[in-house]
């Protein structure tokens, strides 16, 4: 499946997924896929910063929960659809990671990691004691105006293009001069500006783009619940999860995370009805320190290494 | 500056490099031939950290096409002053100039672009890209080239140039000692500099390695008419490759002269080999 022409059929079964709603199946099947596509674009999105130039981030929930937030507070107060103002949430998302990376990007490894899992904690507490967003007692939005199924149908659909345009945007990156800026961020920062590389700019540039697409995720997600309260909004648990999807598929292939999340989620399904979700959390904790430890380029890395290395002059060849 | 030149080598894409003779942001056009603006000036640097002075009152300069060795005992501020060169630290005093630049004020991914190419004492190649794209990203990043591909053929004729064109496909990791000094050569040339700085790019070669080195150091600075500063232990290297030596101890420039001189110096004498020149009636 990874080779020449991946883009191609990966391309081929998200569009075939866009058909799967017409064959009516459980409503199950749906949100599960739907589920699986948010957590697989917001995986590939957090790549761009955490698995290419290397900057961990356990903060990304908040700009999820912001681009809620800022849709629904649209919804409520004009009565704009969160589908249309999805766009504006993750822009909400992107300047609140500009406000929150711009004085943190300054700090390298372990402390950079600390402050995005305080910035969490911290747009938590704001939105926790302003009133106009409801504050504790979380914000009741008008509910979607079609029936249950086209509503699953809907956000189904819209998660799947936001995922598939990701995709297609992190490929283009990894393979652009910004992804090898920041893949020798990742490896040497020092060494990075000794060549020209203008670190804190791309860091920056990765984060609003990753803060942008968690934005417009969590502006759909908002609307589906049309319940939002930041003890669900900005849950630490769903950063983490995004962060072993993309660690666990592989950074430095666009369809990485994507793997990730059929994994992580698949398993995660599968722990919780057999083994209950505290030890689902336990065991996705272990894995996460496993996969760091041993395969610190994702399972991709063994099969992507297996190939062919052909020779030609002139051509880039350890990247995809 | 016409950098086609590479042709003694065989080259694949020769003419392939029009960016390269794009001047960087910030740059100065080249002082080609005119021999009367130093290509680097360091004047008055002083640095300390804490209580240590590391650096005091360092001045002097390396003129278009100079070979210059920089050298002294081990913390008499030699890499403290390539740090400063290159934007890593700020000096408490003093100005660093390439052609008219100040090089002082800029950060180091700036240093970088106006023509400054450095290599790291401790070889720090970026192990998770292939060879190749270590030299493409130089070329990405260090000139105003945008385009991938281009920057991969460019690369490919520097990794020639330095010998490594058949280990351009392997992760940097797997490259020798010897090999990745030459990759951190390659990298720095991918920026296009007006003045390299070799760290430490001798030590710990076998001897036919060392030579081999030795000839690539000239063959830079023909091949790219740069002007190039290198620290150094290895007194072989220095003495064949320099024509200009300045010594440094306890942060004080000590001496500056040609080898044959530098090698008699009374003063670095005592300091390197602790001989107490004033008991022989000096």
């Amino acid at each position: 499946m990874i080779g020449r022409h991946d883009g191609r059929y990966v391309t081929g079964v998200l569009v075939a997924c866009a058909f799967l709603p017409l064959l009516r199946p459980q409503e199950y099947v749906l949100t599960f896929l739907y589920n699986l596509f948010s957590y697989a674009a917001m995986a590939s999105a957090w790549n761009i910063l955490g698995g290419l130039a290397g900057y961990l981030s356990f903060g990304h929930v908040a700009f999820f929960g912001c681009g809620a937030y800022v849709t629904g507070l649209m919804l409520v107060r004009w009565g704009w659809s969160p589908l249309a103002t999805a766009p504006l949430g993750g822009l909400a998302a992107a300047m609140l990671a500009l406000v929150a990376g711009y004085p943190t990007l300054r700090l390298r490894g372990p402390y950079f990691t600390v402050v995005t899992v305080v910035m969490v904690l911290a747009v938590k507490i704001v939105v926790l004691n302003v009133p106009w967003t409801g504050a504790a007692m979380g914000l009741w939005m008008p509910f979607p105006p079609w029936d249950p199924f086209v509503s699953r149908v809907i956000f189904y659909e819209a998660v799947l293009v936001i995922l598939l345009a990701t995709l297609l945007g992190v490929r283009w990156v990894l393979h652009s001069k910004f992804g090898f800026g920041l893949r020798t961020i990742r490896e040497d920062e020092d060494a990075a500006a000794a060549i020209g590389v203008p670190a804190f700019r791309l860091k920056l540039g990765a984060l609003l783009l990753s803060a942008f697409v968690c934005g417009m995720v969590g502006a759909v997600h908002g609307h589906d619940r049309s319940y939002l309260h930041p003890d669900f909004m900005f849950d630490l648990h769903p950063s983490i999860m995004i962060v072993l999807m993309a660690l666990f598929g592989g950074r430095d292939h666009w369809l990485g995370p994507l793997i990730g999340a059929v994994a992580v989620m698949i398993a995660d399904e599968l722990l919780t009805v057999y083994v209950g979700t505290e030890a689902a959390r336990m065991l996705f904790g272990l894995l996460l320190i496993v996969v760091i430890v041993f395969l610190p380029a994702g399972v991709i890395s063994l099969r992507v290494r297996r190939q062919p290395k052909p020779v030609p002059a002139g051509r880039g060849l350890m990247m995809p | 500056m016409n950098r086609t030149g590479i042709s003694t080598v065989p080259v694949p894409h020769s003419g392939e490099r029009p960016s390269q003779s794009v001047p960087a942001l910030g740059a100065t056009p080249r002082a080609a031939g005119c021999a009367t603006p130093p290509a680097l000036a360091i004047t008055g640097v002083s640095k300390a950290f804490g209580g240590l002075q590391a650096l005091s009152n360092v001045s002097f300069r390396v003129e278009p096409g100079e070979i210059v060795g920089l050298i002294g005992p081990n913390g008499s501020g030699k890499t403290t002053l390539f740090n400063i060169i290159s934007g890593l630290l700020r000096p408490d005093a003093g100005s660093v100039r390439l052609g008219a630049t100040e090089l002082t004020r800029l950060a180091p991914h700036e240093v970088a672009r106006v023509g400054i190419g450095r290599t790291f004492q401790i070889v720090r190649p970026f192990q998770g890209l292939s060879v190749l794209d270590n030299v493409a990203a130089a070329i990405l990043y260090g000139t105003g080239q945008q385009d991938v591909r281009a920057a991969r053929r460019q690369a490919h004729e520097i990794l020639a140039f330095v010998g490594l064109a058949h280990q351009q496909a392997l992760p940097a990791t797997q490259l020798t000692l010897s090999q990745k000094k030459r990759l951190e050569v390659a990298k720095a040339l991918g920026t296009n500099p007006r003045v390299l700085l070799l760290d430490e790019v001798f030590a710990g070669l076998h001897p036919r390695e060392l030579d081999e080195a030795i000839a690539l150091v000239f063959r830079l600075r023909e091949q790219f008419s740069l002007s190039i500063l290198l620290v150094e232990h290895v007194m072989r290297a220095v003495m064949q490759t320099c024509q200009r030596i300045v010594v440094l101890s306890y942060g004080q420039k000590i001496a500056e002269g040609t080898p044959r001189e530098i090698a008699s110096h009374p003063q670095v004498l005592q300091v390197y080999l602790g001989v107490d020149t004033h008991a022989h009636g000096h």
